[in-house]
C-alpha cells in the first residue's frame, strides 16, 4: 500500500515536471476561421472517408472550447480571436483591447473608403497578446493567413483597435517607426503573410480604388525597415533569411478559396498565391532563425467565408487546405523537434457556424451529395417528397421559395449553396463550442471544457511567461 | 430562386462567353416570374416576382420590382442595426458588364453610394452562374437554337416555339428572333407536380439614360468586405 502510494507521489510528480511552465520555446497556434465541429466531419468524410482522420484528428490531446463573447452568445471573429490572444473577453468587433471597449465604426475617407478611424482615445485601453509577450521575450513571431492580413483574426494578434473594420488603421499598426505603430510588437513583426495590398498602398483614383486616402506607401516604409517585400508565391520562395519578410498575395481582399486557387486555371489571382502549407513551412523557415524560439499564428481564414454563402465545397476544400498546413507544420517541426519536446501545436477554431448533418445516409455516400439512405441506397425524400442534401444550414441565402427536388450533379457542383432553415441574406456564425486539438511541449493542459480565454493562459503557461 | 433554375437548365452555357451577335438590339424589359408546386399532402405553392432588364452592348442591368413598403425600408436594418455588413444581393440592382471578353458582375447600392465588384469565386455566392450568354439573352442562343422546333402556334410575329422533353421534363421557350430574346421560358415535369414560367415583355422604347454610367462618387466595395 505504502509502495503504491509512493509510486503514485512519484508519478504525480513526474506529470507535474512535464507540465512545469516554460516547455515550450516554440508555438504554432492555427486557427480555422468558422471551422465548427459539423465542418471538421465533413471535411474528414469528404476528403478521406467515415474511417479515416484528418491531421488534426491525431493529435493527441483535445478539449471544447466556448465561445460567447463578452456582449453576444455568438460571437464574430474578432473578440473570439482576441479572447485567445489576449485571454480578456470582449465585446463583438473589438480587436484585442479592453472588456469595456465599445465597438465604434470607421467611416468613409474621401475616397469612399472606411478609411476613417473612429476609436476615441479614451475608448478602451490596448491588452498585451501572446505575440507580443513572446515577442518581449526575444522570440521570433509571425501572423499569417489567407484572408486580408488587416481582416479580424490576424489583426487580433499584432493590433488593438475598437472596430475590426478600421484595416487602413490596423495595417499603420504593424509598421515600424510609423504613425500609429503599435510600438508593443518592439522592432516589428518578424512575418507577415495575407491578402489585401490596398490596406498598405496610396489610393489611386485608376489603379488602386481601395487605397489608402492619407497617401502612405506602407510596404515601402516596411522595406526601408528591413522588411522583405513579397507579392507572389515566387517571391515569397526567393525570400532570404535573417530579415523580416511581409507577403501581400492579393492586390485587394482576400486570398483565392482554394478550390479557385487550385483550378485549371487558377481562378483570378490565385496563380501567384502560395498554399497555406506552403506559407506555413516559409513561416517556420524564417522564424526559426531565432534561436529564442517563435510564436506563429496561422490562419485558414476562408473556411468562414465558404460556410457564409453555404457554400459547402469550397469550405470543406478550405478546411483540407488548412489541415494540410497543420501537416506540412508537423512534418517540418520534426525535422529538428521529433518528439516536438520543444514546439506546442495547438489547432482550434474561433466560433462554429450553423452546418447541419442530416440523417440517415449510406456509409461511402458523398458528402457533397444528396441524401441516400443507409439501407436501400436511394434518394432519402423530405416530406414533400422531395430529395435533400446531407449537408444543410441553419440559415442563409438559399431557402428556395418552392422546394423541389435536388439534382446530384448540382448538389456536387463547384457553385452549389447548400439549402437553409431560415432565409437571411448572409449565414450567420453557430453559438456552439469548438473543438480544440494539441500536441507537443505543453499539450496536456489542453483538455476538458474550457472558455476561449482560458486557452491564452495555457498558451501562456507552456510559454513559461 | 427561378432564374438560378433557368441558369441551371441552360446547363452547359455557363462557360459560353461569345459576344453578342451584332443584330441582338439594346432591350428594355420587364420580366415576371412564376413557379407552381403540388406537393404530395396536396399543397399548392406559388411564387410571383417581378424583374426589369436594361440591355445594352456590354452591359445587363437587372433590378428587382420592389413593393413601396420595402422600398422605403431599404437596407437600413443591416445596415445601421446590425453589426455586421451583409448585403442582400436580391434587393440591390445587378450590373454584369462584358469587357474584353471578360464577365464582370457588381450590385450597385444607391443608398450608400457604393459598388460592390463580386469576383468570379464569389459567383455561386449571390446565384450568378458566370454566362454573359444567359445574362445577355436570358437564354443562351445556341442552346435555344439546339431544341426542336415545336408545333404550338405563335400569336407574335418572328416568334417560334421550341420544346425540349427529357427524362419527364419539359422546356419551352418561345424564341424571338428579331429581338434576340426569349418571350417566355415554361419548364416543369410531366407529372404537373412543378411548373415555372418566365415571361418578358420588351419595352417599346429604351431609355437613354443608363443607371450605369450614374455612379460617379459611389465609393468601391469588394464582397469580401461584406464577410466577417
Amino acid at each position: 500500500m505504502k509502495r503504491t502510494l509512493i509510486a503514485a507521489a512519484l508519478a504525480l510528480g513526474f506529470v507535474n515536471a512535464a507540465n512545469a511552465a516554460g516547455e515550450a520555446k516554440n508555438i504554432i497556434f492555427f486557427l480555422g476561421d468558422g471551422m465548427g465541429p459539423s465542418t471538421i466531419t465533413a471535411s474528414r468524410i469528404y476528403k478521406y472517408g467515415e474511417d479515416g482522420s484528418l491531421t488534426m484528428d491525431k493529435l493527441e490531446r483535445t478539449a471544447r472550447v466556448k465561445t460567447y463573447s463578452y456582449d453576444a452568445q455568438t460571437t464574430d471573429s474578432a473578440p473570439s480571436m482576441a479572447a485567445y490572444m489576449t485571454g480578456v473577453k470582449m465585446a463583438n468587433e473589438v480587436i484585442s483591447m479592453s472588456a469595456e471597449t465599445v465597438a465604434t465604426s470607421p467611416s468613409k475617407d474621401a475616397n469612399g473608403n472606411l478609411g476613417v478611424n473612429n476609436c476615441a482615445a479614451n475608448n478602451g485601453t490596448a491588452v498585451a497578446t501572446i505575440l507580443e509577450l513572446a515577442k518581449a521575450k526575444g522570440k521570433a513571431v509571425g501572423s499569417i493567413t489567407t484572408t486580408e492580413l488587416t481582416h479580424a483574426t490576424p489583426a487580433a494578434t499584432y493590433s488593438h483597435i475598437c472596430n475590426r473594420n478600421a484595416q487602413y488603421a490596423i495595417a499603420a499598426q504593424a509598421v515600424p517607426g510609423g504613425a500609429g505603430y503599435n510600438t508593443a510588437l518592439g522592432d516589428g513583426v518578424d512575418v507577415l503573410m495575407g491578402g489585401g495590398r490596398n490596406h498598405f498602398t496610396p489610393y489611386n483614383a485608376t489603379t488602386n480604388k481601395a487605397g489608402r486616402a492619407d497617401g502612405r506607401d506602407l510596404l515601402a516604409e516596411l522595406a526601408a525597415k528591413g522588411y522583405t517585400v513579397a507579392a507572389t508565391k515566387a517571391e515569397m520562395a526567393a525570400a532570404p533569411n535573417g530579415k523580416k519578410f511581409i507577403g501581400l498575395y492579393s492586390s485587394k481582399s482576400h486570398l483565392e478559396y482554394e478550390l479557385d486557387r487550385s483550378a485549371t486555371p487558377p481562378v483570378g489571382e490565385g496563380a501567384s498565391q502560395p498554399s497555406l502549407a506552403e506559407m506555413t513551412v516559409k513561416a517556420m523557415d524564417l522564424l526559426s532563425q531565432n534561436s529564442n524560439g517563435y510564436f506563429l499564428m496561422v490562419e485558414g481564414g476562408r473556411i468562414d467565408h465558404a460556410l457564409h454563402g453555404t457554400n459547402a465545397k469550397r469550405a470543406l476544400t478550405d478546411t483540407i487546405a488548412f489541415d494540410d498546413a497543420v501537416k506540412a507544420a508537423l512534418d517540418k517541426a520534426r525535422l529538428t523537434d521529433p518528439t516536438l519536446a520543444n514546439t506546442l501545436i495547438v489547432v482550434t477554431a474561433d466560433h462554429d457556424h450553423t452546418l447541419a448533418f442530416n440523417g440517415y445516409g449510406k456509409r461511402g455516400n458523398p458528402i457533397l451529395d444528396i441524401n441516400r439512405d443507409y439501407k436501400t441506397g436511394q434518394p432519402s425524400k423530405d416530406a414533400d417528397g422531395n430529395t435533400y442534401t446531407t449537408l444543410v444550414f441553419g440559415n442563409g441565402p438559399n431557402r428556395p421559395n418552392l422546394r423541389t427536388n435536388v439534382d446530384s450533379a448540382a448538389a456536387l457542383g463547384d457553385n452549389y449553396l447548400q439549402e437553409t432553415g431560415v432565409r437571411l441574406s448572409s449565414e450567420t456564425h453557430g453559438g456552439g463550442d469548438v473543438k480544440l486539438f494539441a500536441t507537443g511541449a505543453g499539450a496536456k493542459a489542453f483538455k476538458g471544457t474550457i472558455d476561449n480565454t482560458k486557452v491564452f493562459t495555457l498558451l501562456k503557461t507552456a510559454f513559461g511567461f | 430562386m427561378i432564374r438560378t433554375a433557368i441558369f441551371t437548365l441552360a446547363l452547359v452555357a455557363t462557360q459560353a462567353q461569345a459576344a453578342p451577335p451584332a443584330q441582338a438590339p439594346a432591350l428594355d424589359l420587364r420580366i415576371q416570374y412564376y413557379s407552381k408546386a403540388v406537393t404530395p399532402e396536396g399543397v399548392t405553392r406559388e411564387v410571383r416576382y417581378e424583374e426589369t432588364m436594361l440591355r445594352r452592348p456590354g452591359h445587363v442591368w437587372v433590378a428587382r420590382v420592389l413593393p413601396p413598403q420595402a422600398q422605403a425600408a431599404g437596407q437600413a436594418g443591416d445596415h445601421e442595426h446590425s453589426v455586421h455588413k451583409h448585403f442582400n444581393p436580391v434587393l440591390l440592382p445587378r450590373h454584369v458588364q462584358q469587357d474584353g471578353g471578360k464577365t464582370r458582375l457588381e450590385y450597385v447600392d444607391a443608398r450608400s453610394k457604393e459598388v460592390i465588384s463580386v469576383p468570379q469565386g464569389e459567383y455561386g455566392n449571390v446565384g450568378f452562374d458566370g454566362s454573359w450568354a444567359n445574362a445577355y439573352y436570358l437564354s443562351d442562343p445556341k442552346l435555344v437554337q439546339a431544341m426542336p422546333l415545336s408545333q404550338r402556334p405563335s400569336t407574335v410575329p418572328g416568334a417560334r416555339w421550341r420544346e425540349q422533353v427529357r427524362n419527364g421534363s419539359y422546356r419551352r421557350v418561345l424564341w424571338d428572333e428579331q429581338r434576340q430574346i426569349p418571350l417566355v421560358i415554361e419548364s416543369g415535369d410531366q407529372a404537373a407536380t412543378i411548373f415555372h414560367r418566365v415571361e418578358v415583355q420588351p419595352q417599346a422604347t429604351v431609355a437613354s439614360a443608363v443607371p450605369w454610367q450614374q455612379l460617379k462618387g459611389y465609393a468601391q466595395r469588394d464582397y469580401g468586405d461584406f464577410l466577417d
